[in-house]
């Protein structure tokens, strides 16, 4: 009786088992890196805006500081987009009549307001304060990145959970000195053992919580 | 039912006079039954208690089978869960076009206020969330909050209507714009329309006109009502309460010769005698007089140690005084009454006597 299997079936068989397992492992991979990448969590999307804002050209060229519209973000969990009539403030007297600043103008007289697309949107499941995080060390930098640098902003960071976690777990890495919050171009971590034992020192003197406690499910599922 | 009901009169009637006369065989001792079918014991009524809901009872006769049922159901809500994944729509952030003074996001603006019952206002603290009164709390920093001792930090305390006033502010029931017979008009027609109605009345001098409005205290509402009639000496302004002081009014007639309201100083009240008065919870004015009336009720040693700092001394030696002692008679169970040192219940009918006679009721 002839051997149903040629002597090639063998080597097929193993590479078949071996394949699987390459397979999925894989698909978990691409699952990660799907998970991960900008199409999901809607990192580095610009965001057209009803008006053509820069933020590079009023921070970074300008230098206004991020409170002269963002005035609550110390004191409340939300840190308010300007009213327009904080934009008239300037835009009655410089480019009073630049086409770019029509639906602003048209905000301002009609009394409807401006419909900004959110670009940093946290799930509604998280809570999340600024106050606190402003009032602890961590800068405006670290999470929104260079705004002095984005003519169109963009979501400069996952805002995944791994990605809160990070500086959750080791909050010394990410804290800097009071006066340099608002400051964009303070490295946004401590890399140097130098800048992490520092960190270290203003962890303790802002009196923020262990990691345990910043980790605890509630303290953003509430 | 009345299909349902299965009497046969012939077979009561038998088992009936079979129990007369003492036939009945079928249990020892005396028998009961609950109604004339159980009596009369018919196979109808046999089966009728067997199938226990014969109106109700469902034939599994229906095509979709309960096990079909529960596996599209399933189907449906294991699939209804993919729809949560989604990416999430682009939200929008909408600031004001000219932002309102102190106001910020998120943190409650309080503001101080009043609320009138019967004509006695209670000073009041709103809470306001984005512009929306949420909340009202007494105002302890008005002299009506505090009691005479000169240490005493307020209290925040409101009585019930206070809390319920929050939906005279706020009500999301109520109606936006003025109505016509149950039809939206604009403030401009409203205007318009009132205006005419008052030119009518100029020549008549408004003779036949009536405000109809709840008791006002407010000196600028006055002012203002005063103002119409000025304009109107003819017209009629009426003040009405359905709860009313009126009969207490009559009674302040009668002791002084004037109308006059009665504002109860319980600082300084040794004997209380509450006639049917519930002051502690449900008058005008109720949270002043509670507290009065509690600060009494505290009894402080005398402190005679010097060596405490000179102002607490000061305090508890002012504190020091005699309680005072609350004497109610009442036809209804009361939080007044729940606090008396005396407490009587009576009839509404035997109120009148105990108040005129010298002894006690019962």
């Amino acid at each position: 009786m002839p051997q149903i299997f040629h002597h090639s079936t063998n080597a097929l068989a193993k590479l078949t088992i071996y394949g699987a397992v390459f397979i999925l492992v894989a698909a978990l991979w691409v699952t990660a890196e799907l998970n991960r990448s900008s199409w999901n969590t809607g990192q580095w999307v610009e965001r057209q805006q009803p008006v053509q804002f820069s933020h590079k050209h009023h921070v970074g060229d300008d230098g206004l500081d991020c409170r002269y519209c963002h005035t609550s973000v110390r004191s409340c969990r939300v840190s308010r987009t300007t009213p327009t009539s904080t934009c008239m403030n300037c835009h009655k007297q410089i480019w009073a009549d630049s086409p770019y600043l029509e639906p602003v103008r048209a905000s301002f007289r009609d009394g409807k307001p401006i419909e900004w697309i959110r670009v940093h949107d946290l799930p509604d499941y998280a809570y999340f304060n600024h106050s606190i995080h402003v009032n602890k060390g961590v800068g405006c930098s670290t999470c929104h990145g260079r705004v002095d640098q984005m003519p169109i902003a963009y979501q400069a960071s996952t805002l995944q959970m791994e990605w809160c976690l990070g500086c959750h777990r080791n909050p010394e890495k990410f804290v800097r000195p009071q006066k340099e919050i608002f400051n964009m171009a303070w490295p946004p971590e401590n890399k140097t053992k130098e800048e992490i034992d520092d960190g270290r020192k203003l962890v303790r003197e802002f009196k923020i919580q262990p990691p345990k406690i910043l980790t605890s499910c509630s303290t953003c599922h509430r | 039912m009345s299909e349902d009901r299965h009497i046969n009169f012939k077979l009561m009637r038998e088992r009936i006079l079979a129990e007369q006369s003492g036939q009945d065989v079928r249990t020892p001792g005396k028998s009961y039954w609950r109604s004339l079918e159980e009596l009369a014991d018919s196979p109808e009524f046999r089966e009728f208690v067997e199938r226990e809901y014969p109106q109700q009872a469902e034939e599994w006769t229906d095509p979709v089978e309960r096990r079909t049922f529960l596996k599209l159901m399933g189907a449906s809500l294991a699939l209804a869960g993919l729809s949560g994944c989604v990416f999430q729509p682009a939200e929008k952030v909408v600031p004001n076009v000219k932002e309102s003074e102190n106001r910020v996001p998120g943190k409650a603006l309080f503001f101080a206020t009043a609320s009138s019952l019967g004509g006695i206002a209670t000073p009041l603290l709103a809470r306001s969330n984005e512009g929306r009164p949420t909340k009202l709390e007494g105002n302890p920093d008005h002299p009506n909050s505090r009691n005479a001792d000169p240490n005493d930090r307020g209290s925040s305390a409101t009585d019930i209507f206070s809390q319920a006033s929050v939906l005279s502010l706020y009500d999301p029931d109520r109606s936006n714009v003025p109505l016509f017979r149950e039809e939206a008009r604009t403030w401009a027609t409203f205007v318009g329309e009132i205006r005419t109605a008052l030119d009518e009345q100029r020549p008549k001098q408004g003779a036949g006109m009536r405000f109809l409005t709840e008791t006002i205290t407010s000196p600028t509402l006055a002012a203002q009502l005063k103002g119409i009639l000025t304009e109107f000496p003819q017209a009629k302004w009426h003040q009405y309460e359905p709860v009313n002081n009126d009969n207490a009014r009559a009674g302040a007639m009668r002791a002084f010769g004037q109308p006059v309201n009665t504002i109860y100083d319980f600082s300084k009240a040794d004997r209380i005698l509450s006639l049917d008065a519930d002051f502690l919870s449900a008058h005008p004015g109720t949270l002043k007089y509670a507290r009065d009336f509690a600060a009494r009720r505290r009894f402080v040693a005398p402190v005679l140690d010097t060596s405490l700092p000179v102002d607490i001394n000061h305090l508890e030696k002012k504190r020091v005084f005699e309680m005072n002692r609350l004497y109610v008679i009442e036809t209804t169970p009361t939080t007044t009454g729940a606090s008396a040192d005396h407490h009587w219940a009576i009839r509404p009918s035997e109120l009148l006597e105990s108040g005129k006679s010298d002894r006690c009721p019962g």
